[in-house]
């Protein structure tokens, strides 16, 4: 059939008793923006390390662009092009922004077991560095340390970085999250921008930024999604009212 | 660039051309024994920046390193015990061992972190420890007296030939080091130190790169030990008793352990506080000489407490810099 990107069929995932994600079959479309909602604890992030790989499902299976990826480990996964932010800033404190553009560039050159010539001072590395950071527009930041940055700089790092491989799909868990009115602004921009080359599964509390820039939106729920669809018609889902504002009765 | 490697690690550099003319100084006031000293010095030294791969720049705390020290100067030992006594080929045996012996316990032990990962290395060093105490036919717990090694047009019953077979290995490891760590492969390595999980999701796989650097950072130690055996004339399991990897630990951390040069001065400080120590306090207080760990032990924790980045942060620049970057 499909130009869908991503599917989930039927995946399930159990912590003891706590059923995390219940039979969660999910499809997302290419070039889509995706967005993920819920109330806290309803699975999202447990949902998103399973399709990156940092958590296995217990069933189910995992296609990207119909290749079954279920057992694929993360650094294969990122090879075939998923990248992820996390929900908690994901960066190396100890380097400066171009440098942690250089690590990802590295990776994208798969030269990787090179023992003698300098990294840092590779003027290839270098501008694919900087090309990497001119994608969300910081490459102003690139000499400055991490550790100095402020927190949106960091998300803003963190996505470029998520971004770096040239991935087919990108997970972003709440990359708003903890930022100032102003980064979620222009991190929203930022995002709208990417749509033109990627597909977007996207974590996000902020409804306004949600229905900014969502495509199509599932409701994860006590681990099971309970409605998908486009803004419109989320937004006048009665189980989805429900889940959200508690039912009348 | 070989100009950016003098610029960069300066105090390797010093360091390296004082212990070149080091025996210049020790004939002129007729000090011989301080040579030996000064080869023990270069032996651990060597070792500790081995352990500094994986230990400083890999951020993997491995208890066992000693392990390799060992299995390179049996390697030694056993070798001549066969009448193998050419000791290049006693030093290929012990990378080629070590190397080998590295991968295994690697595979199994990097799949732990942290708390688990000291515990499990340490383990198989007791077992390797243990492995060689039980084997009678070589000295068991005594040991076996040893030769030299001959190797071939460098006699080392020649005054100091060994002290500079030792020395020039340990400028080739030197520089071997200064170049990996600012390779692609160095800058991976400190990144997997940083952030793991971030490494992983760019693509990169930690355990194959923390594996390498496992097994470089083996080989090295195992060519330690394989010379430490000729300088010793003599290998039991001692060499691989677990406090000898504790004190590589200390050395690195006395030193700096996010410098390449950092485990070679902590060699030298820890080593002369050794040596000198109990000499100067029979001078001042002879009544507390016999007891002189009173005086260093505190040393030690002083410098691990209150000079953040060992000596070569106190003396250098204080960040916790990637070695990639910083000048040292």
């Amino acid at each position: 059939m499909t130009s869908s990107i991503l599917e989930l069929r039927s995946v399930k995932k159990k912590f003891g008793a706590l059923t995390a994600t219940d039979n969660v079959s999910l499809n997302i479309q290419k070039g889509e923006i995706h967005a993920l909602i819920g109330p806290n604890g309803a699975g999202k992030t447990t949902l998103i390390s399973q399709i990156f790989g940092n958590l296995a499902p217990d069933s189910g299976e995992i296609l990207l662009d119909g290749k079954n990826i279920t057992n694929t480990s993360v650094s294969n996964r990122a090879l075939l092009g998923i990248g992820r932010s996390f929900q908690i800033s994901n960066v190396l404190m100890d380097f400066s922004v171009l440098e942690n553009a250089i690590v990802a560039k590295i990776s994208h050159s798969r030269k990787t077991f090179r023992f003698f010539k300098p990294a840092f001072n590779d003027p290839d590395l270098i501008d694919g560095g900087l090309a990497i950071l001119k994608r969300v527009g910081i490459e102003h930041m690139a000499d400055r340390n991490v550790s100095d940055l402020a927190h949106g700089e960091r998300r803003l790092l963190e996505l470029s970085l998520a971004l770096a491989m040239q991935p087919v799909l990108v997970l972003l868990d709440e990359p708003m999250a903890g930022a100032g009115p102003e980064d979620t602004v222009f991190m929203t921009k930022v995002i709208a921008g990417l749509k033109s080359d990627t597909t977007i599964l996207l974590i996000e509390h902020d409804m306004d930024v949600v229905f900014q820039l969502a495509e199509r939106i599932s409701v994860l729920v006590e681990g099971a999604v309970i409605a998908s669809g486009t803004p419109n018609e989320i937004s006048n889902n009665t189980l989805v009212r429900e889940a959200y504002l508690g039912s009348d009765e | 660039m070989v100009l950016d490697l003098f610029k960069k690690f300066t105090t390797l550099w010093i360091i390296l051309v004082v212990l070149a003319f080091f025996p210049i100084f020790t004939s002129t006031f007729d000090l011989p024994f301080w040579n030996d000293v000064v080869m023990r010095i270069m032996l651990l030294g060597m070792a500790a920046m081995g352990l500094n791969i994986v230990f400083g720049f890999g951020g993997m705390v491995s208890f066992g390193h000693a392990a390799f020290m060992g299995v390179g100067a049996y390697c030694a030992g056993i070798s001549q015990y066969y009448g193998l006594d050419n000791g290049w080929y006693q030093l290929l045996m012990s990378a080629v061992s070590c190397g080998i012996l590295g991968i295994m316990i690697g595979f199994l032990a990097l799949r732990t972190s942290g708390i688990y990962f000291i515990m499990i290395t340490l383990a198989f060093a007791q077992m390797l420890y243990f492995f060689f105490v039980s084997l009678e036919q070589f000295g068991g717990d005594d040991g076996l007296i040893m030769d030299r090694s001959d190797f071939i047009f460098i006699d080392l019953y020649e005054p100091l030939r060994l002290y500079y077979l030792i020395f020039f290995i340990l400028a080739a490891v030197s520089i071997m080091l200064m170049l990996l760590i600012r390779s692609r492969f160095g800058v991976i390595l400190q990144a997997i130190k940083s952030n793991e999980s971030r490494v992983e999701a760019m693509g990169l796989n930690p355990l194959k790169f923390k594996l390498t650097g496992y097994v470089i950072s083996a080989v090295i130690c195992g060519l330690s030990g394989c010379l430490f055996a000729s300088w010793q004339e003599f290998v039991s399991p001692d060499i691989m008793h677990w406090t000898r990897s504790g004190d590589l630990m200390i050395i690195i951390i006395l030193g700096g352990l996010t410098y390449v040069a950092g485990p070679l001065v902590g060699a030298i400080v820890f080593l002369l506080l050794e040596e000198l120590l109990p000499d100067l306090l029979h001078v001042v207080f002879p009544s507390i000489a016999e007891n002189w760990m009173i005086i260093f032990g505190p040393l030690l924790i002083a410098v691990v407490l209150f000079g953040k980045g060992g000596l070569m942060g106190v003396v250098g620049n204080r960040f916790t810099r990637p070695a990639a970057r910083k000048d040292q």
